[in-house]
C-alpha cells in the first residue's frame, strides 16, 4: 500500500473531486474531509474514492445531491441558534458526514452527536469517539455537551489502499493541462537560466 | 483596575516584562519578583503596572515567544500605539504594484529564524564530509537545539554544463538536499541517496522536513575555485555582482513528496513558524556551497589553496530562482496571507504611535538606512520594470536621508510623520523600504508579532450558512468594491488563465483566448468569481439562507468562503485582477519572498525572479558571537 502524507491526501482528494467534476468549493471540502479522516486513523481517501466511483459524474451535472454536497449543507447550518437536530439521507457515505462535522467541531470548538441506525459518534475539537458500525444511509446530527475524547489526530504519514489511491490519482490527473512547447517556454525565465 | 497583573510562569527568579498601563497609553518595563511558584506578578502603580493591558494576547505572546529576559530588558517607556494609529488601508497595501514593492523586515522568516536560533543557543556541526576529487559525494550539517536536532543531508553531483537549468522541469542538479528530523544514520543516508538526487521522481519520508536542490553559478563558481586554488582571493567585484555561489531552484516542504506534514512541526517551537524549516535548510545550504567551493579549490591547489577571507565570505548569500509556482500560494491561503500582512502592518502602526525617537533609535535607524542605500546601490536588474523601480528607490533613499538629516525625527510622533511624508514624497519602492526601516530600531516592540504569523487555517474554513443572502451581498459591497469595479468582459481583462501543467505539476499562466486548457482553469480568477457570485445573488430573495443558496448553487461555494474570510480578515485578498493582461506575477512572488527575507530581487521575465537569501548573514559558526539580527 502506498504510504502518503496528510498533505498529499488533502491535495489529491481535492483534485480528484475536481477532476470528477465537483465545483471547487466542494472539492476543497473533499480534500479536508479525506485528510481529517486519515488523521484520525479512518479511511478518508478510501471513503472519497468509493463515493466518486459510484457516480459517473458530479451531482451538479446529473443525479441526486451527493454526500459531499449534503453534508456540506448540514455543516453550513450548524450556526443556527436552536438545538434542533439536522440530518438526512447521506447517500450511504456516513464517514464523509463524520468528517465534515468533525472539521466543523475542530474549527468552531463545538461538539456534535451523530446518530444512525447501527451506531453513534461524538465529535469535538480534535477528538472523536465512535460506537457501532458504519453501515447507515441516514444520520442525525445534534449539538452536545459531550466532548468525545478518543482518537486524537496524528500528523504522520499513513498507508492508503492502493486501489483507492490510484483511483484518486487518476481523477486528479483530469485537472492537469497537457504540456505544450508554448506553455513550457512561457513559464520560464525570459533569458538564460544557466549563468 | 489599578493593580494590573500578569501570570509570568516558568521558574525564573525574576522576570523583566513589558506592560501596558490600564489606559493603554504607556508601555513599561520592570523587573518583577513573581510570587511563589505560580509566578503571578502584581503591580500597584503605573510604574509597576505590567502585563494585562488592553491587549492581553500580545503580552502572552511576548512572554511565550521571546524568552522575555533578553528582549524586554532593552525596552524604554513607549506609547502602545495599537489604539492610536490605524493600520494602513488594505486598498493601498493589497494592490499588486504595492505588494511588488515589498521589502524584507524584522519579521521576515530568515531573520526571525536566526534570532530564535541565537537566543536558544543552538549549536551547529558538520559530522559528515564525504566528497571526492570530482566534487561528488555527500555531507551532513547539523543544527542542534535545546529539544530537537535537524540535519541537512547534502548530495553533491557532477552535472554536465548543458544539463543545468533552474526550471522545475529540470531532471538533474549540481546538488540536492533533504532536511532530516534528527541525526541520520548510515541507513537513512543510504535511503536518501537513492531518492533525494531524483527530487520529484524520488520519495522521501516524514523523517524529512524539506526537499531541495541547487545549481552552481556559472558566472562565479569556476572563478572562485581557480582563484582559491592559486592561493588568491576571488575578485570582490564579481562576488558583489552575483552574490552567491549556488542558487536553489525549489525548496519543497509541508508534506510534499512524502516529507513531513506541517502538522508534524506544529509543536516544535521555532520550527513551527511558517517556512522556518525551509529557511533553516537554505541557511545550511549556503554553508555547504562555501565548503564545496573550498574543497574543489583544495583539490586543485593542494596545501597552498586559500580559504575565502571572512569579509568576502559574508557577502555570499544563497541565490534562488523562483517561478510561477509560488504565486498561487498567496491566493490559496487567504487567512495565512492576512496573518502575515497584519503582523507587518501592526508592527508599522505600533512604531508610528511612538511619541519620540530617542538617540539610540535614531542611531540604529541611521545605520540601517545607510545599509539600505548600500544595498540599493548594488542592486542590479536588466528587467524593464525593475530598472526604473531601483532608480526610484535610490533617489528615494537619498531624499529620505536628507529629510532625516534636516531634523525629521526631532518632532513629536516622528515615525508617523515620516511615514506620512513618504506617502507623497517617495515612490512605492521607497515607501515600503521606509516602512521596513522604521521597524529596525524597535525589535522589542514588534518582534513578538512573529508568533502571530503561524495560524490554523482550518479555523477559517467553515461557512456560516445561516447568513441571509442580503447580508452576504452587503459583505461583498463592503470588502470587494475593488473587484466589483472591474469589468471582466473585455478580452484583456480576462486574458490569462492559471493552470497546472502535466509537466511536474508546474503552475503556469496561459493565454485564455489562444491556448488550450482553459476548461481546467485553477480558481485564481477571484475578482471575476466574486462578480459572478454577486450576479447570482441578485436573483435571490433577501432572506434566503446562504446554506440553501449553496445547496442549489455549489459552484459559488469557494468564493463564498473567501468572502466570509475577507469579512474578518482585511488583508486576505490581493485586490487586483489576477487574470488581467497587464498583471505581473512577479509582484506576487516578490511579496512572498520578502516575507522569507529575500533581497536583490532580479526579475528575469514577468513571471520569473532571482533573489539572494542570507547575504551578509552570519554563518552557523559565527551566530553565537554575532550581534543579534544586525545583518539584513
Amino acid at each position: 500500500m502506498p504510504v502518503v502524507t496528510l498533505a498529499e491526501i488533502d491535495a489529491t482528494a481535492r483534485k480528484a473531486a475536481r477532476g470528477h467534476g465537483c465545483p471547487w468549493g466542494l472539492a476543497e471540502e473533499a480534500g479536508k474531509s479525506a485528510r481529517w479522516l486519515a488523521s484520525h486513523g479512518l479511511p478518508g481517501a478510501e471513503a472519497l474514492a468509493d463515493m466518486l466511483r459510484e457516480r459517473a459524474q458530479c451531482c451538479t451535472v446529473s443525479g441526486s445531491p451527493c454526500a459531499l454536497r449534503l453534508c456540506a449543507a448540514m455543516a453550513d447550518r450548524v450556526g443556527m441558534s436552536g438545538e434542533e437536530p439536522v440530518g438526512g439521507d447521506m447517500a450511504g457515505h456516513p464517514l464523509l458526514v463524520l468528517a465534515q462535522m468533525g472539521r466543523t467541531a475542530d474549527a468552531l470548538d463545538r461538539s456534535f452527536a451523530l446518530e444512525w441506525e447501527e451506531g453513534s459518534a461524538t465529535v469535538s475539537r480534535h477528538a472523536v469517539s465512535i460506537g457501532g458500525t458504519f453501515a447507515a444511509s441516514s444520520m442525525v446530527c445534534s449539538p452536545t455537551a459531550d466532548t468525545g475524547g478518543e482518537c486524537i489526530p496524528l500528523p504522520g504519514s499513513r498507508p492508503v489502499e492502493e486501489r483507492a489511491w490510484v483511483a484518486l490519482r487518476d481523477l486528479s490527473h483530469r485537472t492537469l493541462v497537457p504540456a505544450s512547447a508554448a506553455s513550457r517556454t512561457g513559464a520560464g525565465a525570459g533569458t538564460s537560466d544557466n549563468d | 483596575m489599578d493593580g494590573a497583573f500578569c501570570r509570568v510562569g516558568g521558574s525564573h527568579p525574576s522576570a523583566v516584562m513589558a506592560g501596558w498601563r490600564e489606559d493603554g497609553e504607556t508601555l513599561w518595563n520592570r523587573t518583577l519578583q513573581p510570587f511563589g511558584r505560580s509566578g503571578i506578578a502584581v503591580g500597584t502603580s503605573p510604574g509597576d503596572a505590567v502585563g494585562v493591558g488592553p491587549d492581553t494576547r500580545r503580552t502572552a505572546a511576548l512572554l511565550h515567544d521571546t524568552g522575555f529576559h533578553a528582549v524586554i530588558a532593552s525596552m524604554e517607556p513607549r506609547t502602545d500605539t495599537s489604539a492610536t494609529v490605524p493600520l494602513r488601508d488594505p486598498d493601498t497595501v493589497m494592490r499588486l504594484a504595492r505588494m511588488g514593492s515589498s521589502h524584507q523586515t524584522r519579521l521576515s522568516f530568515m531573520r526571525a529564524l536566526l534570532r530564535s536560533l541565537k537566543r536558544e543557543n543552538w549549536r551547529f556541526d558538520r559530522p559528515v564530509w564525504s566528497v571526492d576529487a570530482q566534487g561528488v559525494g555527500h555531507a551532513v550539517y547539523r543544527a542542534i537545539g535545546p529539544r530537537h536536532t535537524y540535519s541537512l543531508v547534502a548530495f553533491a553531483h557532477d552535472l554536465p554544463d548543458d544539463m543545468r537549468s533552474d526550471r522545475v522541469i529540470a531532471t538533474a542538479w549540481d546538488a540536492t538536499f533533504a532536511l532530516f528530523d534528527g541525526t541520520p544514520t548510515e541507513a537513512d543516508i543510504a535511503r536518501l541517496s537513492a531518492n533525494v538526487p531524483r527530487q520529484e521522481a524520488g520519495r522521501i519520508s516524514d523523517r524529512e522536513l524539506s526537499l531541495s536542490r541547487a545549481n552552481r553559478s556559472v558566472r562565479l563558481w569556476s572563478h572562485v575555485v581557480e582563484r582559491l586554488a592559486a592561493g588568491e582571493q576571488p575578485d570582490a567585484e564579481r562576488i558583489e555582482a552575483v552574490g552567491y555561489l549556488m542558487r536553489t531552484t525549489a525548496v519543497y516542504g509541508s508534506g510534499k513528496f512524502g516529507a513531513a506534514d506541517r502538522a508534524v512541526l506544529a509543536g516544535r517551537g521555532v520550527m513551527g513558524a511558517p517556512f522556518h524549516a525551509e529557511m533553516l535548510a537554505v541557511w545550511l545550504i549556503r554553508s555547504f556551497s562555501l565548503d564545496l567551493v573550498e574543497h574543489m579549490a583544495r583539490v586543485g591547489g593542494g596545501k597552498s589553496a586559500a580559504r575565502i577571507a571572512p569579509p568576502l565570505r559574508r557577502r555570499l548569500g544563497i541565490g534562488n530562482s523562483t517561478g510561477l509556482g509560488m504565486a498561487p500560494f498567496l491566493v490559496n491561503h487567504p487567512a495565512l496571507l492576512n496573518a502575515w500582512i497584519t503582523a507587518r502592518e501592526t508592527a508599522i502602526a505600533r512604531v508610528r504611535g511612538l511619541p519620540h525617537a530617542p538617540a539610540k533609535a535614531r542611531t540604529i535607524f541611521a545605520r540601517r538606512l545607510a545599509r539600505a542605500r548600500e544595498n540599493a546601490a548594488g542592486w542590479r536588474s536588466d528587467h524593464p520594470v525593475q530598472i526604473p523601480r531601483i532608480d526610484a528607490l535610490r533617489a528615494d533613499l537619498a531624499r529620505l536621508a536628507a529629510h532625516v538629516e534636516a531634523g525629521a525625527l526631532d518632532h513629536a510622533g516622528p515615525w508617523d510623520a515620516l511615514v506620512r511624508w513618504s506617502e507623497t514624497a517617495l515612490s512605492p519602492e521607497g515607501q515600503e523600504q521606509l516602512a521596513s526601516l522604521v521597524l529596525e530600531p524597535h525589535g522589542a516592540l514588534v518582534d513578538d508579532l512573529v508568533a502571530t504569523m503561524a495560524i490554523d487555517e482550518s479555523e477559517s474554513f467553515p461557512i456560516d450558512g445561516t447568513l441571509p443572502v442580503a447580508a452576504l451581498r452587503t459583505l461583498i459591497e463592503r470588502h470587494y468594491a475593488w473587484a466589483i469595479a472591474i469589468d471582466h468582459a473585455p478580452a484583456e481583462r480576462c486574458a490569462r488563465f492559471w493552470y497546472v501543467s502535466e509537466e511536474k505539476l508546474e503552475p503556469r499562466l496561459g493565454r485564455r483566448h489562444d491556448e488550450p486548457g482553459v476548461e481546467r482553469e485553477e480558481p485564481l480568477d477571484i475578482s471575476r468569481a466574486v462578480c459572478a457570485l454577486r450576479d447570482a445573488l441578485a436573483g435571490e430573495a433577501d432572506d434566503t439562507l446562504l446554506a440553501d443558496f449553496l445547496l442549489r448553487r455549489p459552484e459559488h461555494r469557494h468564493v463564498v468562503r473567501r468572502v466570509q474570510i475577507a469579512a474578518q480578515r482585511p488583508y486576505s485578498e490581493i485586490r487586483d485582477n489576477l487574470i488581467d493582461a497587464d498583471m505581473l506575477p512577479i509582484d506576487m512572488l516578490r511579496c512572498k519572498l520578502a516575507f522569507f527575507g529575500a533581497s536583490r530581487f532580479d526579475p528575469r521575465s514577468d513571471r520569473w525572479v532571482r533573489i539572494c537569501l542570507y547575504r551578509d548573514a552570519p554563518f552557523p559558526d559565527e551566530l553565537a558571537d554575532a550581534p543579534e539580527d544586525d545583518w539584513a
